[in-house]
């Protein structure tokens, strides 16, 4: 399989990595109008050749697929041309920015027949993946609450395009989407929705906010994200139950770190460990390329991925209204 | 007995926390467990026996016989006894929280008010170490504006009249939101202007929320969460829960986990792992600060009045968790 990746950030060297791990597929593609050193190191190492625009690879016919990898509100045009241009298609999430947008994409693959996965790739963390087994199982018994947070200094990029509220959705749309999108495939659909947060108080590299959730099924959650942390990654998933408790901590999990001495006129900084063979990112792309390829369904659809999408449009809502926002069943 | 020992009585054993006033004030030098009355009168004499001190079959002559008295009764007995307290000029340390009703609260501030009897309430995790140092962090400025605060008090069910709506006024919302509601006022010292809330019972068969959520607004905009659930597995859980809070700041972030001073305890009689707290005792701080108080005729330091506004933050919950709605406070 032939696969060109769209976007030339740090998710499309993360997705031209693992790629190259998957056998049977070639990347022989990037396309971004500007590209980093960095990535055309990749393209280099990967033999894959480098475009200028995105039409220039929908226009090959050596391309079987497209990774977009780009800032959230190119998604809508890109997935639409991709699908018109008969690719398949695995598209960065959040799915878009906005609900018409997100709408549109499902109906132009549809329409189109081509293939659609969207890159909730919580759902292929090996704890979360857990969990959510154990919860189906009913390990736990009857869900009680939920806590899941997800934090990290305000993200860094060359046109700063995630401090665009119009451009990424902030914190609410980039992180939070996640434990959205987790909290839905574990509780199912949602009645209720209340959040706060600082989106909308203009304050320059601070975005953070907080979400309850109650479940048609009677469950709660927290879901909190933030990029007000001075540095680092941090995610936390708690849920109790009526037979037990489940929890992880991404920094209390970590098998490896490092604390390493200062260099000359340097802070010492600490260096997390993966600490897996095949990292979230490699498996979500295993599955997902091999359902293209014609092999079983993933976890994650696009409709789920929509659902993700309205509920952190929501969020942003009720921050904005402060009120809270209920779902029609 | 020396007579510069203040005479303490304790009214209930009904309370989880009874035990460990009993424990504090024998450890205390200043003072004495001066007796114990109770409507159960088999609980009061066992602890009486327990705690070598005298049972009270009559709460008016414990009363006579006490230079100041603690209130640990079920939730809705506090009125009752804070009352029958003030009537008797005896300065009362009341159980959290304060009451079930602001109408209750309201009168039981009036009642000491109007008798000159000091109220205090008993909030003791403001004599965690870690607490104040948060504090004097936040209120320096070491965190620059404190952006947003994620605050946790889990637990386990304490059950018996825990989960009675009548004796209680509630549940895990009543029991657990009021230690960080107390918190939030005395780091920050701002005052309540919002709650949402949402309640649920799900852990366990009983007649009260047993779990819920609150997202709170503080005078200025700040932001906080608060998890009081009783979600900590009764049988399973190393510990009875936490106090713990997370707080993001402009100028970087505190974490903070009161009760993580344990050793961790891996003992094959019990088959499950114990965390064996080794932190200071509170309910010890607390005391000798109110004796304090009472000794020098100063104000409580923690009022009736921070009682009222921590139990209204709990009570405004409820009407948001009722209403689906968010609640403005202070609640007229």
């Amino acid at each position: 399989m032939r696969i060109a990746i769209i976007g030339a950030g740090t998710m499309a060297r993360v997705h031209a990595a693992a790629l190259s791990r998957i056998a049977g597929v070639t990347v022989v593609a990037i396309a971004a109008g500007e590209i980093p050193l960095a990535t055309v190191e990749i393209a280099r190492q990967l033999g894959a050749d480098l475009h200028a625009s995105a039409a220039d690879v929908l226009a090959r016919s050596d391309v079987d697929a497209v990774i977009v990898a780009t800032p959230t509100d190119t998604h809508h045009t890109l997935v639409i041309e991709a699908a018109r241009a008969g690719k398949q298609i695995i598209c960065e999430k959040p799915l878009a920015r906005t609900l018409e947008q997100g709408e549109a994409m499902l109906a132009a693959v549809a329409e189109a027949g081509v293939k659609f996965g969207v890159g909730h790739v919580v759902r292929y963390f090996p704890e979360y993946a857990a969990a959510q087994t154990m919860i189906a199982r009913g390990e736990l018994g009857t869900p009680g609450v939920a806590r899941l947070t997800r934090g990290a200094g305000f993200p860094q990029v060359a046109d700063n395009w995630y401090a665009d509220l119009q451009r990424s959705g902030g914190v609410v749309l980039d992180m939070m989407i996640h434990d959205f999108d987790w909290a839905r495939w574990a509780f199912g659909p949602v009645e209720r929705l209340h959040a706060q947060g600082l989106t909308f108080s203009g304050r320059a590299g601070k975005d953070a906010a907080m979400a309850i959730l109650r479940f048609r099924s009677g469950a709660l959650a927290y879901i909190e994200g933030s990029w007000s942390y001075p540095s680092g990654f941090r995610t936390t998933l708690e849920v109790s139950g009526s037979a037990g408790l489940i929890r992880a901590d991404n920094q209390k999990n970590s098998p490896l770190s490092f604390e390493l001495a200062p260099q000359a006129g340097a802070a010492g900084v600490a260096v997390p460990s993966g600490g897996l063979v095949e990292d979230p990112y490699l498996l979500q792309l295993r599955e997902l390329i091999g359902w293209l390829r014609g092999g079983p369904s993933p976890r994650v659809t696009g409709e789920d991925a929509l659902e993700a999408l309205r509920l952190g449009l929501a969020a942003l809502q009720s921050i904005r209204t402060g009120q809270p926002v209920t779902f029609a069943a | 007995m020396p007579s510069d020992r203040l005479r303490v009585g304790i009214i209930s054993f009904a309370h989880v926390h009874a035990p460990a006033y009993a424990v504090a004030l024998h450890q205390i030098p200043g003072a004495v467990l001066g007796g114990i009355w109770d409507d159960v009168p088999e609980r009061g004499q066992q602890a009486a026996t327990q705690y070598e001190t005298t049972f009270f079959a009559d709460r008016e002559l414990l009363l006579a016989s006490v230079d100041t008295v603690i209130v640990a009764s079920e939730n809705r007995g506090h009125r009752e006894h804070v009352l029958a307290a003030a009537a008797a000029g005896v300065p009362v340390l009341c159980e959290k929280p304060l009451a079930t009703t602001l109408a209750d609260a309201q009168a039981m501030i009036q009642a000491c008010e109007a008798a000159g009897v000091a109220l205090g309430t008993a909030f003791p995790v403001r004599y965690s170490a870690a607490v104040q140092s948060l504090r004097t962090a936040v209120q320096s400025g070491l965190l620059g504006e404190t952006l947003m605060i994620r605050a946790t008090n889990r637990g386990t069910y304490p059950g018996g009249w825990f989960g009675d709506p009548e004796l209680a006024g509630g549940g895990a919302l009543m029991d657990h939101t009021v230690h960080v509601a107390d918190l939030l006022r005395w780091i920050w010292q701002r005052e309540f202007t919002q709650v949402y809330a949402e309640a649920a019972t799900r852990h366990h068969e009983i007649a009260v929320d047993d779990c819920g959520l609150l997202l709170i607004t503080l005078d200025g905009g700040l932001i906080a969460s608060l998890d009081p659930s009783w979600s900590r597995p009764v049988n399973a859980f190393p510990t009875w829960g936490d106090v713990t809070m997370e707080v993001t700041g402009t100028g970087g972030a505190a974490n903070l986990d009161v009760f993580a001073q344990n050793v961790e305890f891996f003992g094959n009689a019990r088959g499950r792992t114990e965390w064996r707290g080794w932190g200071d005792n509170l309910d010890r701080l607390l005391l000798e600060d109110w004796l304090g108080a009472i000794r020098e005729n100063a104000p409580p330091p923690i009022s009736g009045w921070d009682g009222l506004r921590a139990a209204e933050l709990a009570l405004a919950a409820y009407r948001s968790a009722a209403t689906h709605l968010p609640v403005a406070l202070p609640l007229s």
